[in-house]
């Protein structure tokens, strides 16, 4: 008899909780990591569900900004979100709660979430993406200096029919970094501007930085398996055929492609600078995860972002590696990653080249299949695949970028 | 005269009675239908056409201006083509394996998610899968058309074939026997006699392969690599991948064109499903066994095993082989399974997701076989069922999208609902409209005289049950269905449920960002989460074939 009061208890309670969507320590997260990188965040989160918080998280993938964006139902509505496109503090303004500022994070850093003197974001992850991952047993001579030599390189590599890149090019942010670096040898000030919302996109440099990636792009052979699998290869893909099965010698990337290396290679892991001309400085591009507050009412959501504000949070992904911090009080990276952690913290310490890409708002917003990173696969396919004169696809991309922002302001 | 003429035949249409027997009875076995869809359904369609005519149409006219969005729609009207596409392959396939038995395993994939079918179909069609030996640009342009239409033909085709198999099984010797004593040949037999004969249950399962079409999401979304998205973009997609660059009316034009067009396709099935067509008066027979039919038979069989096979197999391999492009060649062992299970979330929404289709399943027998019942032999007027049954048919395939902004709001004023309780309503809800045409078209071929004798009995529900009684494959079919839509469920759950609905499907996707990485991961989390539908559906067989074909006599 007893026992089946309890279980009526049971029930109610059960009606009980579900009528007032759970109990008020329990958040909902969303983020842009999968696999194994969303297994590290849940690791992070493990001391706060310890300690009695329930915490839901959920992968938006490559669509995280619809995820965020949907405004369906208050119950579909997450608490917390992981973004790593400052835009979205502008898209989602409305409903971001401000947040208090963090000791240790950079000026530079915190002001990409400052909009009207208010701070809308903490930032938890730092990503270096002016990286070229090789493997020294492909690479042909040493690594490259310059840019010069860097497309030398991969000519001469090319023509013996040893394809010295791959590249996912299925990713569009893949393209976009590459040309985020290439602009910011060229032009740091316009890159500033545009990153700012500045109509430029028809600039001379921003044209010179299109050509410069044609330059490379279109060089016959230099893509492993060719650029129409390039298109079809995600970044992780690009990774794997070149450490694990050696089918190229070099992939331009970023911090976080370590542990991939790491777990899917055969070959060490080693790097060089993303190469600019001898005369310019060496670009610094970096990325990033800010954690944003979507649910005024959420106590568990303030302290979990407060958590993720810590240096020991980040302390537990940064020691599996792919995960850097611009908190100096964050050590212990694996491997050499450390130095990389120490040249994001000094060279952009005043004001980071953050991801322009990530920066743009409207039609600019890149996401698959919209945005930069439609226009910048368009111009991938018109230089690698079709081989149209660099002048021309260049002037179109930039055109089409130019027409993108027209149409979202 | 044509055979069918002369056929002796039953009249299973409703009794004529002489008085009005209770009408608000049937009102009452109608009400919480009613109730539950016009609250989820009706009511948000009803305010998403009214949204989306609020400036003036202008809405449609951005529609058509603007690129994207008419490629889109374009595009998801290539979708409902395809759907009759698939049912008259699957026919083709029925007639030319016939004679072969253990064509069963066939519908199988109507248990698959399409977010599994999707990762079945990249794990094969990807550079390095095992169709890269053919060529390596499938998922390019325009090769992805063709890898979406077969992974939406191995879905659907299977399930055709079987229903197909049945249909033409039951066309009663004796009309064939006639048709060529009158000496009619081969093609008039199949235009007179054949093809009719199969119009309601091929106007079943197109209206079911339509549905699937319709909503066609996770599929795209996981199937096509970023730089094809745009080519392949559908309504549904596009609506939510772009809605924050759209207006509100723009936005609701959009889910409203998407809803219109395959209404009206949907409107215009209904005459095949409500063509009359005589009783079986004799048990259907096993066709004899042919060696042609066997051939094609077991062909069959082994091209559809093979995506589920490839998952399997990429599945017992170690991540990093997996990665690799290890399907076939060494580096077996069970690292992907655990790696799988690790976090604990998989367990957990395997337990979240069952609880939730089971309640879904019970909760829509509870609504939607009174509603049948009623509308089957409530003394509703011809009149009056005929237009309940296009108002079902018509809500039957309106995609979440259209209602869901709506209905989000429903939820936000009431805020009395957790997200999983909402969810479980919802899936209720889209389930009742097409397991109401089921359930009425099994329940109206129930013996006349067995519900003729209950009518005069005063217990009430008596003849309920005893149809009931008499039509359970429907029924078994129906909660069936449901169980495995609701198992399988990603866009609902995505805009409706956020992260705490713990959706099997979720978990999934939760590792599909980076594909090649995780295929090892990813195909060991859908050979689990498949698991569970696919014995449900394996088991409920023989069943579920009843079920269709009885919820296609009338």
């Amino acid at each position: 008899m007893m026992r089946r009061r309890d279980a009526m208890k049971g029930l109610a309670l059960l009606t009980l909780t579900a009528a007032c969507g759970g109990p008020s320590s329990s958040v909902r997260v969303v983020v842009v990591w999968s696999g194994w990188e969303l297994t590290q965040f849940r690791r992070v989160l493990a001391p706060l569900v310890k300690e009695g918080t329930r915490v839901s998280v959920q992968s938006g993938g490559n669509d995280l900004a619809a995820l965020v964006g949907n405004r369906v139902a208050r119950t579909a509505a997450p608490d917390v979100a992981l973004i790593e496109q400052p835009q979205m503090v502008d898209a989602d303004r409305s409903r971001l709660v401000p947040l208090d500022r963090v000791p240790g994070i950079p000026a530079g850093w915190a002001d990409l979430l400052i909009r009207d003197g208010q701070s809308y974001g903490t930032w938890f992850k730092a990503a270096h993406k002016s990286l070229v991952w090789y493997r020294r047993d492909r690479l042909m001579g040493d690594p490259p200096q310059h840019w010069n030599d860097w497309v030398d390189t991969c000519r001469t590599m090319a023509a013996r029919g040893r394809p010295p890149l791959a590249i996912g090019a299925a990713d569009g942010w893949v393209l976009t970094d590459w040309f985020e670096n290439t602009l910011l040898s060229i032009d740091p000030a316009i890159y500033r501007e545009l990153a700012a919302g500045a109509e430029l996109w028809t600039h001379e440099h921003v044209r010179e930085a299109l050509r410069r990636l044609g330059e490379i792009w279109a060089i016959p052979g230099v893509f492993s398996g060719g650029p129409r699998r390039a298109l079809l290869t995600q970044f992780d893909g690009a990774l794997v055929d070149v450490f694990q099965h050696g089918r190229a010698a070099m992939v331009a990337g970023a911090d976080f492609d370590y542990p991939i290396i790491e777990q899917f290679g055969n070959a060490p892991a080693k790097w060089f600078r993303f190469p600019s001309l001898e005369t310019e400085r060496p670009p610094l591009m970096v990325g990033g995860d800010a954690a944003v507050l979507l649910n005024r009412h959420s106590r568990g959501g303030r302290d979990l972002i407060t958590w993720l504000g810590k240096p020991e949070a980040a302390q537990i992904w940064a020691e599996a590696g792919g995960f850097l911090s611009v908190n100096p009080a964050v050590t212990g990276y694996p491997g050499d990653l450390s130095s990389l952690a120490d040249e994001i913290q000094k060279e952009t310490a005043g004001r980071p080249a953050f991801d322009l890409s990530d920066q743009l708002g409207g039609r600019l917003t890149g996401a698959d299949g919209r945005g930069t990173w439609k226009i910048f696969q368009d111009f991938f396919a018109e230089v690698a695949v079709d081989r149209a004169p660099l002048e021309r696809a260049a002037n179109r991309a930039s055109d089409a970028l130019a027409a993108a922002k027209a149409a979202s302001s | 005269m044509t055979p069918s003429e002369i056929l002796l035949r039953e009249d299973t249409r409703s009794p004529v009675r002489g008085h009005p027997r209770r009408p608000w009875r049937s009102l009452l076995h109608l009400l919480p239908a009613a109730v539950l869809v016009g609250a989820v359904i009706v009511l948000p369609l009803v305010w998403a056409i009214v949204v989306s005519l609020k400036d003036g149409g202008r809405g449609y006219v951005a529609l058509w201006t603007d690129h994207g969005t008419r490629n889109a729609i374009l595009n998801s009207l290539v979708w409902l083509v395809l759907a009759p596409v698939v049912c008259l392959f699957g026919l083709l396939l029925a007639w030319l394996a016939r004679g072969s038995r253990r064509l069963g395993v066939l519908a199988a994939p109507i248990a698959v998610s399409a977010l599994v079918t999707a990762v079945a179909f990249r794990l094969i069609f990807e550079p390095g899968g095992p169709a890269d030996a053919v060529s390596t640009d499938f998922l390019g342009s325009p090769g992805i058309w063709l890898v979406l239409g077969l992974a939406f033909a191995w879905q659907w085709a299977g399930l055709a074939v079987v229903v197909f198999r049945a249909g033409l099984d039951a066309i009663p010797r004796s009309l064939m026997r006639m048709a060529r004593a009158f000496g009619h040949g081969p093609w008039w037999r199949l235009g007179k006699v054949t093809l009719p004969a199969l119009v309601p249950a091929g106007a079943l399962i197109l209206m079911i392969a339509l549905l699937a079409a319709a909503r066609a999401f996770e599929l795209i979304l996981i199937t096509a690599p970023g730089s094809v998205q745009s080519e392949v973009d559908v309504a549904g997609v596009h609506w939510w991948r772009w809605r924050a660059d759209l207006t509100e009316g723009t936005s609701a034009a959009l889910t409203v064109i998407s809803f219109l067009s395959v209404a009206v396709l949907a409107l215009a099935l209904l005459w095949g499903l409500s063509r009359e067509w005589p009783n079986r008066v004799e048990e259907p027979q096993e066709p004899p066994p042919s060696r042609r039919g066997h051939v094609f038979g077991i062909l069959a069989v082994a091209v559809w095993v093979l995506p589920m096979v490839v998952v399997l197999l990429t599945s017992l391999h170690t991540p990093r082989a997996a990665a690799g492009g290890g399907w076939w060649s060494g580096g077996f062992g069970f690292g992907s399974y655990r790696q799988a299970f690790a976090s604990g979330e998989l367990f957990s929404a395997l337990l979240n997701t069952g609880v939730r289709s089971i309640m879904a399943a019970l909760l829509l027998l509870i609504i939607a076989v009174p509603a049948a019942f009623a509308i089957a032999w409530g003394g509703l007027s011809r009149r009056a069922g005929r237009i309940l049954i296009a108002v079902t048919t018509v809500l039957a395939v309106v995609p979440p999208q259209t209602v869901i902004v709506e209905l989000g709001r429903v939820f936000d004023d009431l805020h009395l609902l957790g997200a999983p309780t909402a969810l479980t309503l919802v899936h209720t809800a889209f389930g009742v409209p097409l397991a109401v045409l089921l359930l009425r078209a099994a329940f109206a071929s129930a013996r006349p005289e067995l519900v003729r004798v209950r009518l005069l009995d005063p217990a009430p529900g008596s003849v309920l049950f005893a149809v009931v009684r008499e039509s359970w494959p429907a029924v078994v079919t129906v909660a069936v269905l449901e169980f495995v839509l609701v198992w399988n469920d990603f866009v609902v759950g995505l805009l409706l449920g956020g992260p705490e609905a713990g959706q099997v499907t979720f978990v999934l996707y939760d590792q599909a960002r980076q594909f090649t990485t995780s295929s090892g991961v990813l195909a060991a989390g859908a050979v689990v989460v498949t698991l569970v539908p696919l014995a449900l559906v394996l088991l409920t067989g023989k069943w579920l074939v009843r079920g269709f074909i009885q919820g296609v006599r009338r």
